[in-house]
């Protein structure tokens, strides 16, 4: 397993030989990054595929708040996001089985189109608690390279998962349960 | 009203022709001039605003445009007038065109996509969520949506 090699990143952080944790637990705290204005306007999210968090633990801490916003990529010259802040999602209820694991569907042109949302720990090496938002168009995962030809070409779920996305983070809450009407 | 959607849908149209589109495109555009019939001379400057910052935009997305601001431009009479100014409007990535409202009791979007349909979404502080799609675009629907937005 590679060591992380930014000096300025706590040792706490690093991944070493730290397990996956695939579940999550009521209570947790999400950090995500954004813009300040994102706390404002919650649709100015810069993308819906793989968005990231890291997540606090819960019992022992994992992170804290602001260690999301040191930079963990090799090529960016400087070592924290100055002009970011820093929004705690608390989650609230999971599945049974203590995920966050949300189905979308939407019909077009006479068949039904699938959207699945899912919280997953995905470890970074200078960043273990790094975890992701991964969408999934039947069955495809949506990345950064697919994205517009999976979520781009379907409207109704493309606006489903943003609306989902920025109710989390204007109600600064991860709910499985909270659904929404259209009334 | 009627006669500027006739008008959108002959650009869009004559547009579109290989051989002579940009010189229909031209032509129809010098013609249209900057005025809208039916909008409020604020919301027309708004839409000739948006049309210029927002080349992309689909024809759709022009078409709901101008239905929409046709219908803020007829609530406008009925409610209070200071109501239409607090909003704004973008682009994002997914080339949307977004209009964004703050009250004290939550965020309101409108979403025109690039093609099918709009959303409406609001977010309450008190974590009521509505997210409603429409897709028939008639005037009714306009109006219900814009009175949504600013009540």
């Amino acid at each position: 397993m590679p060591s992380c090699e930014l000096g300025y990143i706590p040792e706490r952080l690093h991944e070493n030989d730290k397990p996956i944790i695939s579940t999550f637990t009521v209570g947790e705290e999400l950090y995500y990054r954004c813009k300040p204005e994102v706390i404002e306007d919650p649709y100015k999210t810069q993308s819906i595929a793989e968005l990231s968090h890291n997540r606090s633990g819960t019992g022992q801490s994992i992170s804290l708040p602001n260690d999301v916003l040191y930079s963990i990529k090799v090529d960016e010259d400087f070592e924290t996001y100055v002009d970011k802040v820093v929004c705690t999602l608390v989650i609230r209820d999971l599945t049974p089985d203590n995920r966050y694991d949300k189905w979308f569907e939407q019909d077009k042109n006479g068949r039904v189109v699938c959207a699945n949302i899912q919280l997953i720990h995905v470890p970074e090496t200078c960043m273990y608690p790094h975890c992701v938002f991964r969408i999934w168009l039947d069955g495809v995962l949506v990345t950064m390279d697919n994205y517009k030809t999976t979520l781009g070409k379907v409207n109704e779920i493309r606006n489903r998962l943003r609306f989902e996305i920025a109710s989390m983070i204007y109600n600064k809450e991860v709910s499985q349960a909270i659904s929404f009407s259209d009334i | 009203m009627t006669e500027h959607l006739t008008f959108l849908k002959m650009e869009t149209e004559l547009g579109q022709s290989q051989l002579f589109g940009q010189e229909y495109e031209h032509l129809l555009s010098r013609n249209l001039g900057n005025t809208h019939p039916g909008l409020h001379s604020e919301l027309n400057d708004l839409f000739n605003n948006i049309l210029c910052e927002h080349v992309g935009l689909t024809d759709f997305q022009k078409a709901m445009l101008f239905n929409l601001l046709f219908a803020f431009s007829e609530i406008r009479e009925k409610i209070d007038p200071s109501r239409l100014s607090p909003f704004q409007y973008y682009t994002n990535e997914d080339d949307e065109l977004v209009f964004f409202r703050k009250t004290h009791k939550g965020v309101i979007h409108i979403v025109i996509n690039p093609e099918d349909c709009i959303a409406y979404s609001y977010i309450g502080v008190d974590k009521k969520r509505i997210l409603k799609f429409y897709h028939n675009h008639n005037q009714e629907e306009f109006e219900g949506l814009a009175y949504k937005f600013f009540i």
